[in-house]
């Protein structure tokens, strides 16, 4: 900016209301334009895996297909417990 | 899709979770999308299909439905496709809305979805994480495809099977509690 633009008052330069006057009146009239606020909707906390069965709605029945398909190819530990009934564990590879 | 989507503690659901067939199918639909607080639209496999060589148009419609509910609640809606650009072509309505490029690859999918659901942070899964746990889930959807006499997976109950076994395979790896 010159040393002239810097002399003059922001009156004369509209700078206080910038183009109120050549807008339409509509968008004169409105203070901020209007617009949604603008939020992180999807972040949200990570569900636990109680939560996420729930959601889907998974059977006994499908549960115990999977245990058995996840068994065969070792990717959990049959747990024989002190009861004598079998519990599946899962195996940290 | 499935493992990243549960590898990142989210519930995954999808349009094979509506029976196919009822007249109200289209507002189960845009029921379950408007439950969602998020969903993916994959635009990718827009080709000509079946005897007809018709394009399938269920996608896009999907779309537009999710576009509809996010301009009245909370609701975020992702653009997956394979090549960048081509959206501009098939879809310029949506220009504005950057779409995520996989390029048509399993690693490509697992980078989109770290890119819209990723959070920052020590809990985020490793993308290593996540190639590993999608290699066991499609081993283990293969046998329950087999197990179950069916030659693809777009059934409900897999759907449901899969996303059993993803939790399973997931809470073994210690990514979701």
């Amino acid at each position: 900016m010159s040393r002239h633009a810097v002399a003059v008052s922001s009156e004369t330069l509209c700078y206080d209301d910038p183009m109120a006057d050549v807008a339409s009146p509509r968008a004169a009239k409105e203070r901020f334009p209007s617009r949604k606020p603008r939020t992180k909707k999807h972040i949200v906390a990570p569900a636990t895996a109680e939560q996420i069965l729930q959601g889907v709605g998974v059977t006994k029945k499908d549960a115990a297909l999977v245990r058995k398909v996840l068994l065969q190819l070792g990717y959990i530990q049959d747990e024989i417990n002190p009861d004598g009934k079998a519990a599946g564990r899962s195996k940290k590879s | 899709m499935l493992a990243g989507l549960v590898a990142l503690g989210r519930k995954p659901h999808c349009v094979l979770e509506i029976p196919s067939g009822g007249q109200n199918r289209l507002d189960r639909i845009y029921g379950l999308i408007e439950q969602c607080g998020a969903s993916i639209h994959d635009l990718s496999r827009v080709s000509l299909s079946g005897s007809l060589r018709v394009p399938r148009f269920n996608m896009p419609f999907e779309l537009g439905m999710a576009y509809s509910i996010a301009r009245r609640q909370a609701h975020s809606f992702f653009v997956l496709e394979e090549r960048s650009y081509r959206i501009q072509a098939s879809l310029s309505d949506l220009n504005g809305h950057d779409p995520h490029i996989h390029a048509g690859t399993q690693d490509g999918v697992l980078r989109c979805l770290l890119d819209c659901f990723g959070t920052p942070g020590s809990r985020q899964p490793t993308f290593a994480a996540l190639q590993s746990l999608t290699r066991k889930l499609s081993q283990v959807v293969t046998t329950l495809e087999k197990e179950q006499g069916t030659q693809h997976p777009f059934h409900p109950y897999i759907f449901r099977q899969a996303v059993a076994a993803a939790v399973q395979l997931a809470r073994a790896e210690g990514l979701i509690a």
